[in-house]
């Protein structure tokens, strides 16, 4: 998951410093009207920056071996809104989620049996216990979030992913947090709602279950596999636009990306064209707004950008930009991105990726 | 080392070690002059992952990661990843210098904790026909994979971690040891080696249980224990540990004492799925500390990455 999160933000680094402008609505990064979706904690070092999220041009949040950040002026200054129980172990946190409004939510390790879902509003955390099953072999996994409204949320926990099994609960709330029912889910992965109905997940296999593309139309009671066309690795949810549900998949041999459209909210896609990979190429990130599609593989010496205008039926190629290492990155808009280096350093750009400044997080 | 290993073997006669081996393969009791072991690896370690990683990554990590063994899923009712590989693609595997685990995930116990899961019957009987299928299914398909010339090898069945309050005796821990002990059974036949993979709480410890009680149970040659916890207090700090052990003093020691599969007998799971980077390629993996049998480009072959001082 954190790899996905990874190559998301490659895609959007990248094309942000090619000047290109970029989509970050309904996915990771957006502006102030969009939904928030934040999943899984990517390691830090002491000192370092593990992960950051701009929320707006001016909100945002970044999580180090410090603790957890809160920025109100585009990363100037920095408040401390660590929760309690990850005061001392900032890693115990399993998934963070914000809403531009300062709202958010954290997911942290309790025991063997128990996680903690802690909701700050104002200046202040509170948190509630939840159960799932015990882990399998001891330790629950990175928890993805979304939040459609300060109302509205669902949480996916790993119970503990292992080889061919990735167990998992889904949490959902609709008094903002303040309690949680369970509810069933295929398996593990990265979960993405539109709105209290519509949500999709990129789920990992599970034992018999195969992992792909789910969708659910009632909130995250039911789930059922999406029907796509032809085989594809599906790593991460769609990106809606105009009533278009856009995903771009690897096949399972990564020798291409296929680019596959909804306009039924998820009941029905279609192949719109297929992209070869480069040479080399490991693992597949994308972005999709409207028309715009752009597709990032990453790729042993680097990566491979290319961009289609056209919905994803034609594509061409881009330079990088030179960029690399970028551990995670979000987008408010095309204009202002952060980027959290390999080396734990949180870099802002307020034009579309043309100068960088370094963000000094406590 | 070869010092070291005659006067484990001759102070493992003096006390009976082989006498316990004859009976159930895989056990014995050790000298209590080897029971002090230094955890210290000594060599590279092995990965399993769901997704198979392409050929560039594995090269890459080849070059660049302290994993030379590759865990690959080779089929089984309960299996739904993209391990299962070409010939082609394992056979690339094998000329980056890669070693591999093959895994087969078939029938789980009636009582295995995570649901929706293919299960066999707690009938002892049912349980036992349902090890003899799938060893047979895992030998079809390992044939299938492999078709590289490769004879005798070795193939790990996974068993997930199941909940029997009555383990070693339930109903349930009575039909998974009959499943193993079909499992082991059928590949012997074939002239396999066998492995187990399970959870050091519930499949492992069962297999202890039942190998230090001196039953009938034909153990396998090697065990492969699952426990999780030497990578921090949160999910997020997982990461290669270069001491790990398979003798592990707080995750596999209290569940399979050091006496039992200590022989280059053991793998150890230390770490569930994570992302690690080497050499600027992430992949997803479960990390395995390996002191066992691995399969080679040709045949099976010990993969001493862990230190064994009974060895």
């Amino acid at each position: 998951m954190t790899r996905r999160l990874t190559l998301v933000a490659v895609v959007i680094g990248l094309l942000a410093l090619a000047g290109v402008a970029v989509y970050a609505g309904g996915g990771f990064g957006g502006g102030s009207s969009r939904a928030v979706v934040s999943s899984g904690v990517a390691p830090g070092g002491p000192g370092s920056v593990a992960k950051a999220e701009l929320l707006d041009g001016t909100h945002g949040w970044a999580l180090g071996s410090h603790g957890l950040f809160w920025t109100s002026d585009a990363g100037t200054s920095w408040a401390s809104v660590t929760p309690p129980s990850a005061s001392a172990s900032p890693e115990s946190l399993n998934g963070v989620a914000f809403l531009p409004d300062g709202r958010g939510w954290a997911v942290a390790s309790e025991s063997a049996s128990a996680v903690r879902v802690w909701r700050r509003v104002g200046d202040s955390w509170t948190s509630s216990l939840l159960h799932p099953p015990a882990p399998v072999t001891g330790q629950y996994g990175p928890a993805s979030l979304s939040f459609v409204d300060p109302m509205h949320g669902w949480i996916v926990l790993d119970g503990g992913s292992h080889g061919p099994f990735s167990p998992a609960t889904l949490w959902r709330t609709a008094d903002g947090g303040a309690s949680w029912a369970r509810l069933s889910v295929p398996g593990s992965g990265v979960v993405h709602f539109v709105s209290p109905s519509l949500g999709f997940l990129a789920a990992r296999p599970n034992g018999p279950r195969a992992g792909g593309l789910y969708v659910t139309h009632d909130g995250g009671v039911s789930w059922s596999q999406a029907a796509l066309p032809s085989s594809a690795d599906v790593e991460q949810p769609p990106s809606i636009a105009a009533g278009v549900a856009t995903v771009v998949a690897p096949n399972l041999d990564r020798t291409a990306a296929s680019v596959f459209t909804s306009t039924d909210d998820g009941r029905s896609w279609k192949v719109v064209a297929q992209k070869p990979a480069p040479p080399g190429a490991t693992d597949l990130s994308w972005t999709a707004a409207g028309s715009t599609v752009d597709l990032v593989w990453s790729t042993v010496r680097g990566a491979a950008v290319a961009q289609s205008a056209d919905g994803g039926r034609t594509f061409a190629d881009r330079s990088a930009g030179g960029v690399a290492q970028v551990l995670s990155l979000s987008a408010s808009d095309a204009r202002h991105v952060w980027t959290v280096s390999a080396a734990g350093a949180l870099l802002a750009s307020n034009d579309a990726g043309a100068t960088w400044h370094r963000l000094s997080v406590p | 080392l070869f010092i070291r290993r005659v006067a484990t073997w001759i102070a493992c006669v003096a006390t009976a070690c082989l006498g316990a081996a004859a009976l159930v393969s895989g056990g014995g009791p050790l000298p209590s002059a080897a029971a002090d072991p230094v955890n210290v690896a000594v060599g590279p370690q092995g990965f399993d992952a769901c997704t198979r990683p392409p050929l560039s990554s594995m090269s890459t990590w080849r070059q660049n990661s302290p994993y030379r063994v590759y865990g690959l899923y080779i089929g089984g009712v309960n299996q739904r990843c993209s391990g299962g590989g070409t010939n082609d693609y394992i056979a690339s595997l094998h000329n980056q210098g890669w070693d591999v685990i093959p895994i087969y995930v078939g029938q789980q116990p009636p009582c295995v904790g995570q649901p929706g899961l293919a299960t066999f019957s707690t009938d002892p009987t049912a349980a036992w026909n349902a090890g003899v299928r799938d060893a047979n299914d895992a030998i079809a398909q390992f044939a299938t994979t492999w078709q590289l010339g490769a004879p005798p090898g070795v193939i790990y069945v996974d068993q997930e971690p199941f909940n029997d309050p009555g383990l070693p005796n339930g109903p349930c821990s009575v039909a998974a040891i009959n499943y193993l002990g079909a499992w082991t059974t059928v590949l012997h036949g074939r002239g396999l080696k066998a492995g187990v993979y399970g959870a050091a709480g519930s499949t492992s410890r069962l297999m202890y249980s039942y190998v230090s009680r001196g039953t009938s149970f034909r153990a396998p040659d090697n065990i492969w224990i699952a426990s999780w916890g030497p990578c921090g207090p949160g999910p997020n700090y997982c990461t290669y540990l270069p001491n790990a052990s398979v003798f592990d003093g707080s995750f596999v020691r209290p569940y399979v004492p050091d006496s039992y599969w200590f022989y280059d007998q053991r793998l150890y799971q230390y770490n569930g799925t994570h992302t690690e980077t080497w050499g600027g390629v992430g992949i997803s993996i479960d990390s395995d500390c390996l002191d066992g049998q691995v399969l080679g480009p040709s045949a099976p072959k010990i993969k001493q990455a862990c230190a064994n001082p009974y060895r």
